[in-house]
């Protein structure tokens, strides 16, 4: 992968790991996109296919 | 917009850009995710750019792509914490999968977690089996083959993919576009299962014991069925096709009432299934199962259809799909 800072993917993971543990687990709401594809892709994700065979 | 791609029928170089587009939409979305991560957490603009996958020409999104997507979605949307870094783990693994037809089966890893999570959900919940009467407990939902088994099945799998070369050019076109993994399953609970958010691997149930004989038939089945799901995700990804809410209606699939994008995915399998066995059956007219399958499909897709004419609101899209489906040569 690439990395426009130099930093490396681990190095992201785990400082997100480590401002997680600060803020802990009610300090920080995050705001994802609404209306946008994001959304929509998400929306549509919740839908699993799945079908019950001879037993339908 | 080409209005053949909203055409039923399977369609030979149509599914690539179809593909690329949803995964256009995939990478913008997880983008977006990781802006919401970095805002919340305070992290220097730009700090998750390296983790964004990216479009390849050459090679499709991996299907841990997809599910890394939506636990990261559901871990912002429901600010659940737990999830983020291990999806972030989960991506950094790798952005592109490889064409090519894998026969698999269950085994517990994060693509496993991401459907049995679908099961465990209250949605998912409404497949499960009555709870046994003699105190024992549920085997698990899904569960891994011994290899000895899987090595027979796989044979008969790769014979159902060359079947439906020999059939329909444009139905192997896709099942190469969407199709990387197939994770052969024992299970009391499904027969098949697709998503969007596990796109590019489809759990198939193994076939009965007392379907030995027609084993090709199954699988067949089942390849037309979820590749043909897939297939409707990346349409869906141009136009959304079906406006309704939640209300649920009758399946022709399955015993529990579904919303109608569920109906409308199960018509459109159908109409899949319906096509496909209809010229397996042309080319072999004495082979009873065939015949035996596209009869129960072409009664099921009458039902469906019956149940979209009466209660869907679709898009204009939506409309024409449904209208190809409707032609007499397949109904």
């Amino acid at each position: 992968m690439t990395d426009p800072k130099n930093t490396s993917v681990e190095d992201a993971i785990n400082e997100v790991s480590s401002r997680l543990d600060e803020v802990g687990d009610d300090g920080v709401e995050f705001s994802p996109s609404e209306g946008s594809a994001s959304e929509y892709l998400r929306d549509r994700a919740r839908h699993v296919e799945t079908w019950d065979g001879d037993n339908a | 917009m080409d209005a053949s791609l909203f055409s039923f029928a399977p369609h030979p170089r149509r599914a690539r850009g179809l593909r690329e587009g949803l995964e256009r939409q995939l990478c913008a979305s997880f983008a977006s995710l990781l802006e919401a991560i970095e805002t919340g957490l305070s992290l220097e603009p730009g700090r998750l750019a390296s983790l964004a996958p990216t479009v390849s020409q050459t090679s499709p999104l991996s299907s841990r792509a997809y599910a890394s997507h939506w636990q990261l979605g559901r871990a912002v949307e429901s600010n659940l914490h737990d999830l983020i870094v291990p999806a972030l783990r989960e991506m950094s693994r790798g952005w592109h999968d490889r064409f090519g037809l894998v026969v698999a089966t269950h085994r517990g890893d994060f693509l496993d977690h991401a459907a049995q999570a679908y099961l465990d959900s209250r949605e998912g919940q409404r497949l499960r089996r009555p709870a046994r009467t003699d105190g024992s407990d549920q085997p698990p939902d899904l569960r891994g083959l011994p290899a000895a088994e899987l090595s027979e099945l796989a044979p008969a799998l790769y014979q159902a993919a060359e079947r439906i070369k020999e059939l329909d050019p444009g139905m192997a076109d896709e099942m190469q576009e969407y199709v990387r993994q197939v994770r052969l399953v024992d299970s009391d609970v499904i027969g098949g299962m697709s998503s969007l958010r596990f796109f590019g691997v489809i759990f198939l149930s193994r076939p009965r014991a007392v379907e030995a004989n027609e084993l090709e038939e199954r699988l067949f089945g089942g390849l037309v069925h979820e590749t043909s799901h897939l297939h409707l995700h990346a349409l869906m990804a141009t136009d959304p096709l079906v406006l309704n809410g939640d209300e649920r209606f009758d399946s022709p699939l399955r015993k529990d009432k579904r919303p109608m994008l569920g109906i409308y995915h199960a018509t459109f399998v159908l109409a899949r299934l319906t096509l496909m066995f209809g010229r397996w059956h042309q080319t072999d007219p004495g082979r009873e199962s065939v015949a035996q399958q596209l009869s129960d499909a072409q009664t099921r897709l009458a039902r469906g259809v019956a149940t979209i004419r009466a209660h869907a609101h679709l898009t204009q899209r939506g409309t024409e799909l449904l209208n190809s489906i409707e032609r007499p040569a397949v109904l």
